[in-house]
């Protein structure tokens, strides 16, 4: 079917994108049985320092993508990476071109999951559109866990998913090392239910046009 | 679906009318002979499509040419608006886009003794295409994002800053840039110096104090828009356009007052008539470019809207006529299945009244483009004998690997032979006035489609030319390169890309990926062609010493022979050259060669991912001279004999 030009609206990505993930076939990727997290969890992990690494207070705030590791979110992600267009900026192969490589370890603005999924949401200084407004947390996650399947990203818990740079981890960490990982590190404190009594964190940075 | 095959049909019906086709030659077939090897140039000279390359090593004593002043092909040029011989006030240096400099100090005798005078970091990297101007004895520069101008003082030794302009432009554009975050240079106009910002301004500042004058907001970033042109300036106008062909942008060309930065025109390259500009003056030469609101009825439904077309190469102008030509990008998106239809005005060349914007004819180079042949390349106004008689025409290498002697009086088509390796087009119809279309190299969404030539990037692309009325030929960087390609069916969302081509880019035969050539305008033939392994995708520069200078992508900068091809000699810069040399005469009425060296913009086709040779960014601007001899430097005196093998140390560094 021929490609009709629609200026879009919420509603009809929605529409599309409902829509695309019927037509690839096979169950689409629901929503996970522990639900997903609250908009304040996410913003309550700061962005990343400009070097990428990751500090113990990113850390502290750390929580998991919901899909990671998900095949289905993995393949509704790649599809929304070429549907939103992210494949114009950032290469089909995602190596980067007039948007950075999203393969590598280095991050401008954090490899944490939930870093990923605000610079996603919310845009950033250097041209990166901010998606809040059009996508659905959901599939915010899912292109997270895409991203995170290309191997580049960090764990929730700062390990670098390639085991490429063990020094970027917080040296919290490093005490843990010798276990056999089965156990969290105990630097980390996991969101429980309650939202965080912390003060209330900063809104969301949208780029002004 | 949509019908194929009533899409290809359509392109096709022109030719099906045709009684008799006139088809040059493709590129396949060798055009001519290995006559010329008898020259005995050196090292790497060769000539195009199929003469074997010749061996490196030849002996010291081989026969050089005899001096030769002749014109090869005719050609005269007018360079109005004739600055001083020894200043170079616009990226072209004339209106005519000749980029030809009349100083001859530097000659192909003495060339092998330049050597670097002075350099210039401009604390900026990624990619450096603009030329410096010079005016009087100050030379100007203006760098990549964040687009900072810097005015150098060339009668001090050591040309240091006079003042520096920081124009602060908003980051969000860096995002928007498909093509790496460059500028492609000043003009100077009336003491004021004239450029555009990433952020869709146009700036000017005077050009003594570096103070900002006035500053216009032309486009949005929001629809994905930015500049990268370098303003074009006639008189009291200066013209500028915009970049976003691969956004879904609507293209533009807009006239500004040079002193307020008031606009006075600006014409649409897609939608109705009135909105490009097209009345009861325009007069196509070609049956497809006839006829009402084509800019809208070329397209599906409402597709002009994000139909590209933009304006981001080089504008000339021919003040015998008050007629400004230049080329618009590919259409939006890249994937030509979406939009069927010849998609006016994308890919056109277009001759425009100078003073009120109304077109006069335009030509489309590549109909329904497919491969994202922009035609946004230089057009080199020169007089030809064509077919033994002169004519007014327009010379013009296109993405699409056609070079293009084009009757720039009524765009009529005269010549248009290959110049690089193609295959997406089976040969040219000169009744038509159109590339034929090969069917097997029409990509189709979801399908892989090997070894399409040349890629997006074409057989030549921005990398200017220059043309010498000395022997009456031009010279460019060109391309020797391949792509594979799949295209993904797009949506249009606002400030993200609307473009859906993935490919991969390769060498075409040969193995080389650039080469720099020596083109006659007359024949349509390439006389002498310089191999490079890496990509050629500097500006050309022509001089009156019969000497021709280019630079490469790994950071070799080259002086050829004019009339040989030989490489008289060559040096390595700090990063890969992408910009466009010029040449000047100093304070000391000496003459020297400036380029920049600062790899990036779209020169980043490598032979493979080991990219091994290829260069770090960088920002340094090069100043050459003969002996490196410049301002404040005395020529070495000869050793009195005092310390045997001793000389005399140069006097005078850094005098004042």
């Amino acid at each position: 079917m021929l490609q009709r030009i629609v200026k879009p609206g919420f509603i009809a990505f929605c529409v599309m994108l409902c829509a695309c993930s019927h037509s690839e076939g096979g169950s689409s990727a629901g929503p996970p049985a522990t639900g997903l997290p609250s908009a304040d969890e996410i913003t309550a992990v700061p962005m990343g320092h400009i070097a990428g690494v990751i500090d113990s207070a990113a850390l502290a705030r750390s929580i998991p993508n919901p899909y990671e590791g998900n095949p289905q979110a993995i393949a509704s992600g790649k599809s929304l990476y070429i549907k939103m267009n992210c494949a114009g900026c950032h290469a089909y192969n995602a190596k980067g071109n007039m948007g950075p490589d999203l393969t590598d370890t280095y991050w401008r603005y954090g490899g944490l999951p939930a870093q990923i999924y605000s610079s996603i949401h919310d845009g950033r200084a250097e041209g990166m559109p901010a998606w809040g407004s059009a996508l659905p947390p959901q599939e915010i996650w899912k292109l997270v866990a895409y991203i995170q399947s290309l191997g580049g990203t960090y764990s929730f818990d700062g390990t670098p998913r390639n085991a490429l740079r063990a020094e970027l981890v917080a040296p919290e960490l490093d005490r843990q090392r010798d276990d056999d990982g089965a156990s969290p590190p105990s630097a980390l404190v996991q969101p429980d239910e309650a939202p965080p009594t912390a003060a209330a964190p900063p809104p969301p940075t949208t780029p002004s046009p | 679906m949509h019908n194929d095959s009533r899409n290809l049909s359509r392109l096709l019906a022109p030719m099906k009318s045709a009684r008799s086709v006139r088809v040059a030659d493709s590129a396949q077939g060798p055009t001519r002979g290995c006559a010329a090897a008898a020259l005995g140039a050196w090292v790497l000279a060769l000539l195009a499509y199929g003469c074997p390359l010749q061996a490196a090593d030849v002996p010291a004593a081989a026969v050089t040419p005899p001096a030769s002043t002749s014109n090869l092909s005719g050609a005269t040029i007018n360079f109005a608006p004739n600055d001083p011989p020894g200043e170079w006030h616009s990226q072209a240096r004339d209106s005519a886009n000749s980029r030809y400099s009349p100083l001859d100090q530097i000659n192909t005798g003495n060339v092998g003794k330049l050597r670097i005078a002075w350099t210039f970091s401009d604390g900026t990297l990624h990619g450096h295409e603009a030329a410096p101007l010079v005016v009087g004895d100050t030379m100007y520069v203006v760098t990549p994002f964040p687009d900072i101008a810097y005015a150098l003082d060339l009668s001090k030794p050591g040309a240091f800053i006079k003042w520096t302009f920081k124009p602060n432009p908003s980051p969000q554009a860096i995002g928007k840039a498909c093509c790496d975050t460059v500028t492609r240079g000043i003009v100077y106009a009336n003491g004021k110096l004239i450029y555009n910002l990433l952020d869709d301004h146009t700036v000017a500042v005077d050009a003594k104090t570096g103070k900002e004058l006035w500053r216009i907001k032309m486009d949005n970033l929001e629809t994905g828009a930015t500049m990268t042109m370098a303003p074009f300036a006639v008189g009291n106008k200066v013209f500028v356009g915009n970049s976003g062909g691969e956004m879904g942008v609507q293209g533009w060309i807009a006239a500004l007052d040079v002193d307020t930065g008031k606009e006075l025109w600006r014409a649409y390259n897609t939608g109705s008539d009135k909105r490009v500009l097209i009345g009861a003056d325009f007069k196509p030469f070609y049956s497809w470019m006839k006829g009402r609101d084509l800019g809208v009825s070329t397209w599906p439904e409402g597709m002009w809207r994000h139909g590209g077309a933009t304006v981001w190469g080089w504008i000339s102008y021919d003040p015998g006529t008050n007629l400004i030509y230049y080329g618009t990008s590919n259409p939006s998106p890249r994937v030509p299945v979406q939009r069927p239809g010849y998609n006016l005005w994308s890919s056109t060349i277009f001759a425009r009244d100078a003073d009120t914007g109304m077109a006069r004819w335009a030509y489309q180079t590549t109909p329904h483009d497919q491969w994202d042949y922009d035609a946004v390349n230089e057009d080199v106004l020169m007089d030809v004998p064509v077919h033994g008689q002169v004519r007014k025409v327009l010379v013009h290498f296109d993405r699409n690997a056609y070079a293009y002697t084009i009757d720039r009086t009524s765009g009529e088509v005269l010549i248009a032979t290959p110049f690089a390796y193609l295959n997406w087009s089976t040969g040219f119809d000169l009744q038509a006035g159109q590339p034929i279309v090969n069917p097997e190299k029409q990509p189709k969404p979801g399908v892989k489609l090997d070894n399409v030539c040349p890629p997006d990037i074409g057989g030549k692309d921005w990398q200017p030319s220059a043309a010498s009325p000395r022997t009456g030929l031009l010279y460019a960087g060109i391309f020797n390169i391949c792509m594979d390609v799949t295209d993904h069916e797009q949506g249009y969302i606002p400030s993200t890309p609307y473009d859906g081509m993935e490919m991969q880019r390769h060498a075409a035969p040969g193995g080389n990926l650039g080469e720099f050539m020596a083109w006659n305008p007359a024949t349509g033939k390439k006389l002498w062609a310089i191999k490079e392994p890496f990509m050629t995708m500097s500006g050309a520069l022509a001089t009156a010493g019969d000497v021709v200078f280019y630079g490469t992508a790994d950071g070799w900068f080259r002086a050829v022979d004019a009339r040989s091809g030989r490489v008289l000699w060559s040096q390595k810069l700090a990063s890969g050259v992408i910009g466009q040399p010029i040449s000047y005469l100093g304070p000391d009425h000496r003459q020297y060669i400036a380029i920049y060296s600062g790899v990036g913009g779209a020169a980043t086709v490598r032979a493979d991912e080991s990219m091994s040779g290829f260069p770090a960014q960088g920002g340094t601007l090069y100043v050459f001279s003969i002996d490196g001899d410049s301002v404040g430097v005395e020529p070495p005196v000869p050793s009195t004999g005092n310390e045997a093998g001793a000389p005399v140390a140069s006097a005078n560094q850094g005098k004042p």
